[in-house]
Parts: structure tokens; sequence; C-alpha cells
């Protein structure tokens, strides 16, 4: 018996050897093909990216060009990519987080430097982007792409917002959603009084409580994705993700999106590779072609997302340039998502929880 | 003697590996993460501690227990108001009896998710039944249906019916004749009959479908996520934000024991307080 199973292992792991060495065959050409680098381009690339957040042809064409197979698997939320990364079944070669997570995941030590010799097309990146406060001089990340969260309305039913205050305003009884996320829609009842969302105090988040419980009565739904609601104009005004906005006004001309004077708030969506990943190289040869101003343009058309590549941006007609949803004007006061501790989360989930409750 | 033994456990075995794999693995394992120590971002230490607990018997909680109770009880009733007269005329529908039946069991084939959805287009502002009694002019202004406690029941109702139907249909059908021949021929009338004889021996089955109902309805969340958009928090939405949106384990776990503790004493208390004392025959 235990003879048999060696020899069927045994051949089991021929086969398998055999079968690694024909694709490394395939590698070796694309080697040559692509003789600038020294060092080798491996077989396959493990991408891990948010759902919906690429043109599937991308992959396909960075596939024909390069000889590398890219795996593609997605995920819905920043914690979920960090928890299945933690567990470690697929050593992963690049992931998507958003802009604290990058600053998360540096802390915890789960980050590789980037070797930004092999991403020289991180210049095409607009000035303003790079060297981003959640990863200083791009060390770790490269941006991918970015949005607003701000108000989008309906022209007919509201007249044009200015600020967060006028989702609380009582004409719009029933028409109103927030985000469903809790510090997400805490936030924007932060900054409706003019305080940090960063920096949340005992004080400011009781207050933000007050201001919640007052849109209670305006609100038909916390919703993260309410295009659907916007489009039949069951909802008339909301705190949206820009990339929703922009997905709504494509099938309802009524509607516009614009950030709030309070500055509303901003998110980026950076390359990052992972202290398990084994083909450092080749990701960042992916993460260099994705910055390509025709690969990224690409991406964007498929996409409601905001580029950040301003080579990108050249090749994109004044009609796509001036979409609301994807380039607004951002106010001087728009600020990113900074880290916040587990506790102080904690705290604005509770808080959220409660709100519902009472 | 010992061969008949080892060869019940061998017929047993498949059921006995799905209930470890499925059920006693999982259950002891969400009782384990409840007693560790959260790490943040969804980590988990393997630290002996009860914060998960004291979190979980705050107020808030107890108010989501509160409200998920409170709808999937009126939830069952109306189930077991609609779908005992229903199941009745199936049990007698003569030859249509097959056929009715598999309506009852088509919606099956679709996906909850899905069937909610289209009452969402039924049920909305813009909808297809505020349109049509606009059309009509029953009504000048559109009732608003969609993200009230109204669309939950409609919800919970639609979605767990069946759990109902057809455990009575199978009581009814299998109740013997000749008892209510018996109670004629005694004298009953109709009313009578259905009152001292039909419903009490058929009762099993109502509580078979009571229970298959309610436990269900408790903690599912679909149904309030997407007909309440998210403005009631129930202990089921309660129990998947904790694992998915907060990376809290060990509280999404500590909840889903309160839960199930919940569950099966609400269970033993409808046994005891609706069987009679011979009668042993559910459990």
């Amino acid at each position: 018996m235990k003879h048999l199973r060696l020899a069927v292992g045994l051949v089991f792991f021929l086969v398998l050897l055999t079968a690694c060495s024909d694709s490394n065959d395939d590698t070796t050409k694309a080697k040559q093909n692509n003789s600038s680098g020294e060092q080798a381009l491996s077989e396959e690339l493990y991408f891990f990216n948010w759902g919906e957040n690429i043109d599937p042809e991308i992959l396909k064409d960075f596939e024909k060009e390069y000889g590398v197979k890219v795996v593609y698997d997605t995920y819905s939320s920043n914690q979920e990519m960090i928890t299945k990364l933690s567990s470690g079944t697929v050593a992963y070669d690049i992931v998507v987080p958003t802009d604290y997570f990058v600053q998360q995941m540096i802390q915890e030590g789960m980050l590789q430097e980037l070797n930004l010799e092999n991403i020289p097309n991180l210049e095409n990146i607009e000035e303003e982007f790079r060297d981003p406060s959640f990863d200083p001089g791009n060390k770790y990340s490269v941006p991918y792409l970015y949005g607003s969260i701000g108000i989008v309305y309906n022209k007919e039913k509201v007249e044009t917002p200015t600020s967060w205050d006028d989702l609380w305003n009582p004409k719009y009884k029933n028409h109103v959603t927030i985000q469903e996320t809790p510090r997400e829609g805490i936030s924007m009842a932060l900054q409706k009084h003019y305080y940090d969302i960063n920096q949340p105090t005992e004080e400011t988040l009781s207050e933000a409580k007050k201001s919640l419980l007052k849109i209670k009565q305006n609100i038909l739904a916390y919703d993260s994705t309410p295009a659907g609601k916007l489009v039949n104009e069951e909802v008339w005004i909301s705190q949206v993700y820009s990339d929703q906005a922009g997905t709504a006004m494509e099938e309802n001309n009524n509607l516009d999106y614009v950030l709030p004077e309070e500055g509303g708030m901003l998110w980026m969506d950076n390359f990052v590779i992972p202290k398990t990943s084994k083909n450092k190289y080749t990701a960042e040869v992916f993460i260099n072609y994705m910055l390509e101003a025709e690969v990224s343009k690409k991406l964007t058309d498929a996409i409601p997302s905001s580029n950040p590549n301003a080579a990108a941006k050249d090749l994109m007609s004044e009609e796509e340039k001036s979409n609301h949803a994807s380039y607004p004007e951002i106010p001087e006061k728009a600020v990113f998502f900074e880290y916040l501790e587990p506790d102080e989360l904690a705290k604005m989930n509770q808080l959220y929880k409660n709100i519902k409750v009472e | 003697m010992i061969r008949n033994i080892r060869t019940a456990y061998l017929m047993l075995s498949p059921s006995l590996v799905w209930l470890l794999v499925f059920l006693v693995v999982p259950v002891g394992m969400i009782t384990v993460i409840s007693f560790t120590t959260n790490l943040g971002f969804g980590g988990i230490l393997y630290e002996f501690s009860m914060e998960a607990y004291r979190l979980a018997f705050s107020s808030l909680y107890a108010k989501a227990i509160w409200q998920s109770l409170w709808w999937s009880v009126i939830a069952t009733v109306i189930c077991g108001i609609i779908a005992y007269p229903f199941a009745y005329f199936i049990a007698h529908a003569g030859k249509w009896k097959n056929f009715l039946l598999l309506l009852v069991m088509v919606p099956f084939w679709t996906n909850l998710l899905i069937r909610l959805y289209s009452w969402i287009i039924l049920m909305n502002n813009q909808g297809v039944i505020n349109n049509l009694l606009l059309k009509i002019g029953i009504i000048d202004e559109p009732i608003t249906m969609l993200y009230t406690p109204f669309a939950i029941i409609v919800g919970l109702v639609y979605g767990f019916l069946p759990f109902m139907i057809l455990p009575i249909y199978a009581s009814i059908e299998q109740l013997d004749k000749t008892y209510l021949e018996a109670a004629e021929d005694l004298g009953a009338n109709p009313v009578k009959t259905f009152l001292t004889v039909t419903l009490p021996l058929t009762f099993p089955g109502v509580l078979t479908g009571t229970i298959i109902t309610f436990v269900p309805a408790i903690s599912v969340f679909v149904v309030t996520d997407l007909l309440t958009g998210g403005r009631l928090l129930m202990i089921g939405n309660v129990i998947r934000d904790a694992f998915l949106v907060e990376m809290n384990w060990q509280l999404g776990s500590a909840i889903s024991l309160l839960l199930m503790i919940l569950v099966l004493l609400s269970i033993v208390v409808l046994i005891k307080f609706t069987s009679s004392d011979d009668d042993s025959s559910l459990l």
C-alpha cells in the first residue's frame, strides 16, 4: 500500500515538474522579447483589486505584451483585503488599498518598499497627487485612481446645494440618503460643524451625533450605493462617493455633483506590493505599465473614478474632463481620511448603530 | 447485536459527519472566537477576554434583538393565519393538489435576493403598485410603502410563507378522515368538527411551521437591508456588520451565540406551552 501511494505521488510530482518547465520556456521567450530589464519576469502575477475596478482588456493586453499570466481576484472592502492577505492563502503581488489603509499596512510592516527606478511612469501622475500624506515620498505606494465624497443632487427638485447643511433641509424629507458605513456618515456630520474628521473627540462626536439624529427624519435610506434610487428620482439629494454619482449621472441628466463648501472628503486607491509577494520586479513592471498614458486613459474610460494621471488626462476630450463627478472643483478644505486607532473606529461604529435604534 | 449497532452507526455516518462538519465545528469555532481578544482590524489574539460579551450585553444590542423578535413574531403569526386556510384548501383540492404544491415551491427556484428586488420595483413610490393606483385615480399621492415597517412584514411573510404552508399541509393531508366522519356521525357541525378535531390533530404541523418560519425570520438581514434602507437595526444586520464592516469577529460570534441560545429557549417555551401531556410527537 505504502509503495503504491509513493509511486502515485511521484508520478504526480513528475507531471507537475514537466508542466512547470514547459511554461518556463514561455517566459524565457517573454524575457527575450523584453530585454530591457536585467531581472526576469515571473510566469504569473497575482493581482488583488477592488471589484469592478478595472477594464479586463487591460489585463489581456499586458499578458500579450509581457507573457505574464495575470491571476485576478477581487474584494469589496479594505478590511476584507487585509484579512485575506493576512490569512496567507494566496501570496498576492499587488493589492490596491485606499489611502489610510496604506498607512496602516506600512505601520504593520505588511508592505515592501518600491524600487521607483522600475516605475519611471510615476512622472505621469499629477504633481498634487504625488508624495501623499499617507505615504510621504511614495516609498510604498503609487496612485491608481481617486475620487471624492460629496453631494449629488437632482437639479429639478433641489436648489443647488453648497453645503452639507443642505441635506438637513426639511423640504427634502424622505428624499435623502447618506452613507451606510459609520465613518463616512459621521465624518459628514463632523465636517458640517467644521470639525476635523481625522481627530474626533468626545465633544465633536456628540455634536455629530445630535446632527445625525436630526437628519434621521429626512433620511430615506442609509445607502452606500444609491445610484439606482437617484436615477429613478426617489432620492433628490445624497451623500455619495463620486463614482456612484458618475454612474447615476450617466443615466439621468437631471443629476449633478458638487463638493460642499466644508470641503468634502477625498480618497485614493493605490498600488502596493505586500511583503509576501514573490514577484516584486514583475509587479513593478505591471504598475509601470498601468501608469502609461494610453493604458490609464483606457482604465478611466471603463470605470467612473477620477484619474490622477496627467498624461492620461491630456488624451481626454474636453467633455470628459468637464465631467463634474470625475473632476469636480475640489475645495481647499477637502481632506483625505487618515488612519484612526481601532478603538476610535469602534466608538464610531457604536455611535452609528445607536443613532439607528434611537 | 454488536454488528447491528455497527451497521446502524455506519448507516448514520453520512449525516453524523454532516452534523459534525457543518454544525458542531462552526459552533465550536464561534464559541472559542467569542472569548478571544480583538486585535483591531480582524486579527484574533488567542487570549481570554470577556470584552465581546460586555459589549454584547449593552442596551444597544438588546434593542436590536427586541426589534428582530418583534417583527419576526408578527411575521410568523401572519404567515400562520394565511398559511392554514391555504394549506387546508390545497389538501382538499383533489387532482389539483400536486400542481398547487408546485406553485408554492416555484419561488424557491429563484434566490430570495432577486425576489426582494422585484418587491422593490412593486412597492417603490414610482413603482408598479403606486403607478397603477395613480392611473386609476384611487390615490393622488403615491403611498410610501418601501422603507417602512410595512415593507419588512411584506418581505418576511413573502419570504417565509412556504415554510409555514408545507408542514401544515403535510399534517392536514395525513389527518385520518375517519375521525371527521365519526365527529359528523356523533352530531358535530362542521365548525365544531374543525375546532375540536381537525385543528388539534394538525397542531404539530402548525408548530413545526412556526419554528421553521420564526428561526430564519429573526436573523435574516437581506430583507431589512433591501426593503427598509438600513434604517432599522436588526440583529442579523448587526452580526453581519460585526464580521464584515467592523472586523470584530469576537463581537459577531458572541451575539450569534446569544441569539442561538435565545432562539433555542423560545422554541422550548413554545413547545412547553403548546403541547399537551401525552403529545410528544414533535420532540
